[in-house]
């Protein structure tokens, strides 16, 4: 029973890696439901920048903060990159 | 040669890019109208490399991978075609690792950090269109400042 209940949360959650332009890599692990507003604000606090100064890509698109890794058809190890807002041009 | 081979080789390359590509590169299979994914066309982005006149380019391309992939190389189209002496007016790269240096064994991100030092990397002995030849030629620091234009053009 208890192992049962353990798969089923793990297959909820998902692994994901924040990259940015020096190659720096942070991992998080997310319910495959969550909005992405938490995990872009708990990278930007973690790594001392501004939020709303970094943007984030999946596959080259801007991820909204209101999508989900769900509603992005991600899979585990995905990785998402970090842009500084200047930079950008995406 | 239905395409079987090619096609599980092309969702493994997807699979491995997905949790490995480098930054700033984008390779994803194209959706055709009814949103499944087409495995054999691509779209690209091939960001200039740091410390040449590419850098803070972003450069879009298509791969397109033959059914007998990967016994034969994909073919590499920039869209808009670029202004480099191994682009031809088509906008597909010419580079041995796509054409007779080709091996199976190469992966898609050496594929796309080849054309990636492709850019930066001129071969006058193997022209593929004329007015890059003429200008790299005839006076290098103005093909340099052509290149710079085009970089700014695709920020």
């Amino acid at each position: 029973m208890s192992q049962e209940k353990t798969e089923s949360t793990e297959n909820n959650q998902i692994t994901l890696k924040v990259v940015d332009p020096q190659g720096g890599e942070t991992v998080f692990r997310i319910r495959k439901t969550t909005k992405f507003t938490k995990l872009f604000k708990v990278y930007c606090e973690r790594k001392g920048y501004q939020i709303g100064s970094i943007k984030f890509t999946f596959d080259g698109i801007l991820i909204d903060e209101d999508q989900t890794p769900d509603e992005l058809d991600m899979e585990d190890e995905d990785i998402i990159e970090a842009h500084l807002r200047q930079v950008g041009g995406f | 040669m239905d395409g079987s081979f090619a096609l599980s080789r092309l969702k493994q390359e997807r699979k491995e890019w997905r949790k490995t590509h480098p930054y700033g590169f984008v390779a994803r299979p194209t959706k055709n109208e009814n949103q499944i994914l087409d495995y054999f066309e691509w779209d690209c982005i091939v960001p200039g490399k740091k410390g040449t006149l590419w850098a803070g380019g972003k450069f879009k391309m298509k791969l397109y991978f033959p059914e007998d992939y990967p016994a034969s190389p994909p073919k590499a189209r920039f869209v808009p075609p670029l202004f480099h002496v191994n682009c031809y007016p088509s906008g597909t790269v010419c580079l041995s690792i796509l054409s007779d240096g080709w091996k199976p064994g190469i992966n898609l991100k050496q594929i796309m950090l080849g054309i990636q030092n492709w850019f930066d990397d001129p071969n006058p002995e193997s022209p593929a269109q004329r007015p890059a030849l003429e200008l790299f030629l005839k006076d290098r620091g103005e093909y340099d400042q052509k290149i710079r234009e085009q970089t700014a053009q695709n920020l």
